[in-house]
């Protein structure tokens, strides 16, 4: 019997899911509710469009007619207020009910607010959403220097945008490096180099402790006792799941929502996937790891078992990629791990500005690291993902990180092809 | 539909050292002669490695870059197979380098944006640019159009394990659509193509000639179907034996006369059917239950009949030779072949055979590919006259890279291995100059 299934949000892992769930069950009902205005986009496309370097019509994911073409509607602007699984049903704002056979949560996350003195007075403009981009690009006319406050990939990548269309630009960051989450100090130091050179005000290990305002401009005052005078303000200092909803469900929250390998929360016939849920990672650990990639495999498991047929998920692993000023960094897996019985290797040039890392457990590559080295991201991705003994090779893939890898790769998916005789 | 998608074919470590011609070539047509970053196929060389090997992309069936895209910049063609990026939509975050685990999307930190290889629209540059054979392109996407039937031969199948003729008989089926008329005679596949003591193995409208007469009677059922006003496709699909030696005369009787018929011979090389005896196309020094290897005998003393040559100079309209390792090619020479109105037209399909052959159960397809780089079994086609090799070996491989691969040849070395290579280039060169004509 044809099934209803109910998605709540129309980002990546709510997209994957619909299109998993249609390759299964071709007659089974999907609407997708979402409490965006505009048709379905990525987050993460959205400080490159900063830039202008494509047009904002280059931001929808998918074509005009998709959702006919899936046999699926979407439902626009519409905000959930309370899931009810003993009826199993959903209230929106406003008080409408929606029922469900299974209900995939797929909100993804939003913009903390660092709670400043003096913030909301500013004007300020937390940089996660659409009308966010509107706003920031609206407002960015005449305003000579923007302060970002936060060093994670969001807001360095707003800055970016800011700095190649010529802002003096300012980055506070409360941790001691930028990025701290994926790059050690030896890459750290190198990106923060580069950044200095393109005319970026780096204020690293301090906090925004007040905001005012002087004569239309913004004072920031910082916890190392210097203040930073700026036009405009943007916040990008973390996000964390969207789940206020739940409050009286029964669904497990902890960062997140809590699910298993097939992506179900505690509670029957709900499931979550996506920046939303806590799911298990690759390696055993489980947590939150809003990235995109993450976000489509948790969609297509969660799509997956809501139509009846589950399918392995490996875990999610911690990548990302951070493009720069004419160079590119990535890192994969354990990046950061050091001591016990993780092996690290590294190597650094300061003339050529690149680092590169491995590192090991029993032989196997757990991590990688690479700044301004010509490497396949994805191919460290599939060393890690296959736990490959790569005992033997760790040296020359240090140093040849492209030839090595690819060879690596190639070499084992030939050996996997291979009919055992 | 996702499968039967051209292939850009590569062999994953059979480049000589220190060749970057694919890559140049990419890089130099396609991104400015930018050949590091530049090329969209990439020579790997790491001699401390002894590797030497190319890779691009692949095509995925379900791309991993465009599930990641967050613009929806990559798109998989659904005619074509070809996974591209839609530069104007391209925003340059790099996420479908990290989502490719096979190294098949490349990021240009100049322009800011991905790229990769769209197999030039359909004309690799790369296959005209590889010296060697490493880089092939195959027409995979010619068997799409005969997805629409299923074969019409049942499940299950009497042949010897790893009988490549038995997919060969397959895919014929699917090309010549469940109502042609399918000619046997007795021999191993006959009894898919008609059937095997009361049983029928087949939906088509088949008849079972003898060994003798095939030709003949394909030239009775066409002219009755003609006289009655029905236009009917007559396909045979018999042996080396029933074609070259028993059934040659009516054959060529019926060459002779233009009968309008399509007549596939799949040759093993020998009567295989009744235990492995030479047949008149049997090869130089292959070894049969008739033709010995001892103190005295070395195999087969003479070359086998150059049949589709000869038939050739029938003056018949098409006249090919096709092996199944090479499916796409084969396909379309049955095409024309079936198109054909001004006469006979004549397939000569080389189907290796693990019994009589005497190598491994699972080497069928290697086989075909390896006579064809080897020049044993040139293809190409005589359309109306004009000759033209359908597949081009760059480089091809000693006589060996084909013998060491089977029993029969397992006494041939030194000296008559050498005799060997004489005697396929000789044959090579004859239908050489008929191309270059």
């Amino acid at each position: 019997m044809a099934k209803k299934h109910l998605i709540i949000g129309c980002g990546s892992a709510a997209l994957s899911a619909l299109e998993k769930i249609r390759s299964i069950a071709p007659d089974d009902q999907v609407k997708l509710v979402t409490m965006e205005d505009c048709p379905p986009y990525s987050p993460t496309a959205l400080p490159y469009l900063l830039s202008g370097r494509v047009s904002e019509e280059a931001l929808w994911m998918r074509p005009d007619g998709y959702f006919d073409d899936m046999k699926a509607t979407l439902a626009k602007g519409k905000e959930m207020a309370k899931v009810l699984p003993a009826s199993k049903e959903v209230v929106y704002q406003g008080g409408e009910r929606e029922g469900y056979d299974t209900l995939l949560i797929a909100t993804g996350s939003e913009p903390i607010h660092p709670p400043i003195e003096g913030l909301e007075e500013a004007g300020f403009i937390g940089f996660r959403s659409f009308s966010d981009y509107r706003s920031l690009a609206g407002r960015l006319a005449g305003k000579k220097r923007v302060a970002v406050l936060g060093g994670g990939l969001i807001g360095m990548e707003v800055a970016i945008a800011l700095l190649e269309k010529g802002h003096q630009t300012h980055i506070v960051e409360k941790e001691s490096r930028l990025l701290p989450l994926y790059f050690d100090a030896g890459a750290e130091g190198l990106i923060r180099e580069v950044f200095e050179s393109e005319g970026a005000g780096l204020h690293t290990g301090t906090e925004a402790t007040g905001v005012s305002k002087k004569n239309g401009a913004i004072i920031l005052g910082l916890s190392d006792g210097n203040s930073l005078e700026a036009d405009l303000l943007v916040t990008a200092v973390g996000v964390k799941a969207k789940t206020a909803f739940l409050a009286s469900s029964g669904v497990k929250v902890n960062r997140g929502i809590v699910v298993d390998g097939a992506m179900r929360t505690t509670v029957t016939d709900i499931y979550a996937a996506g920046d939303v849920a806590e799911a298990p990672g690759f390696f055993d650990e489980t947590g939150l790891n809003p990235i995109l990639p993450s976000a489509v495999a948790q969609g297509r498991a969660a799509g997956a078992a809501m139509a009846g047929q589950p399918e392995p998920y490996e875990g999610w692993l911690p990548m990302n990629v951070f493009n720069f000023f004419g160079r590119m960094a990535f890192s994969v897996g354990l990046s950061m791990a050091q001591g016990g019985n993780f092996e690290v290797i590294t190597a650094s040039d300061r003339k050529a500005k690149s680092y590169r890392k491995l590192v090991l457990r029993d032989g196997r590559l757990v991590g990688a690291m690479f700044l301004n080295v010509s490497a396949d991201p994805g191919v460290f991705v599939y060393l890690v993902r296959k736990r490959l003994d790569i005992g033997a090779y760790q040296r020359s893939l240090l140093e040849k990180p492209r030839e090595v890898g690819r060879y690596l790769m190639t070499a084992n998916e030939k050996k996997e092809a291979t009919v055992i005789e | 539909m996702n499968a039967f998608y051209d292939t850009l074919d590569l062999k994953y470590d059979a480049c000589p050292p220190d060749c970057w011609a694919c890559e140049e070539a990419c890089a130099k047509a396609r991104d400015g002669g930018n050949v590091l970053e530049g090329g969209r196929i990439k020579s790997m060389h790491l001699p401390e490695l002894s590797f030497n090997g190319a890779l691009t992309c692949i095509q995925c069936g379900v791309p991993e870059c465009q599930a990641v895209c967050p613009t929806g910049a990559i798109v998989k063609d659904r005619e074509t197979g070809t996974v591209k990026i839609q530069e104007s939509k391209c925003v340059g975050c790099a996420l479908c380098t990290l989502a490719c685990q096979y190294a098949g999307v490349y990021y240009d930190q100049v322009k800011k944006r991905a790229f990769k290889c769209d197999r030039c629209d359909g004309n690799p540059l790369c296959v005209d640019a590889c010296p060697y054979d490493v880089l092939s392109y195959s027409r995979n996407g010619v068997l799409r159009n005969h997805l629409k039937y299923e074969d019409s031969f049942a499940t299950g199948t009497g042949l010897c394990f790893g009988c490549p003729a038995e997919l060969a008989v397959r895919i014929t089926s699917r090309i010549i659509g469940p109502e042609a008329i399918i000619f046997g005679s007795p021999g191993c596949v006959s009894i898919l193509t008609v059937g095997f003591g009361t049983q029928a193995t087949t939906r088509h409208p088949s008849f079972m000639c003898l060994l003798n007469n095939t030709a003949a009677s394909m030239t009775g059922v066409k002219r009755y179907f003609n006289k009655v006003g029905r236009d009917v496709k007559t396909v045979a699909f018999v042996g080396d034996g029933a074609t070259v030696d028993i059934g040659f005369q009516a054959l060529s009787g019926a060459a002779e006369r233009g009968e309008n018929i399509v007549y596939i011979c799949y040759d093993n090389e020998a009567y295989m059917n009744t235990g492995i005896q030479r047949s008149g196309s049997t090869s130089l020094l292959a070894w049969t239950n008739t033709t010995p290897v001892g103190k005295l005998r070395r195999g087969k003393e003479t070359p086998g009949k150059n049949v589709p040559l000869i038939m050739a100079f029938h003056g018949a309209p098409y006249v090919a030779t096709a092996t199944i390792g090479y499916m796409d090619d084969y396909a379309q020479k049955l095409e024309k072949a079936l198109e054909v109105k001004d006469g006979l037209a004549y397939i000569h399909l080389l189907s290796p055979c693990p019994t009589g052959w005497r190598s491994d159960t699972d080497s069928g397809i290697e086989l075909s590919k390896a006579a064809v780089e080897t020049n044993y079994f040139p293809l190409w086609e005589a359309d109306h006259g004009k000759f033209r090799m359908t597949h081009d070996v760059k480089k091809p491989r000693p006589i060996g890279d084909f013998t060491h691969l089977m029993g029969r040849y397992s006494h041939i070395e030194g000296e008559v291995m050498e005799e060997l290579q004489r005697s396929v280039n000789e044959r090579f060169a004859l239908i050489q100059a008929l191309c270059d004509m």
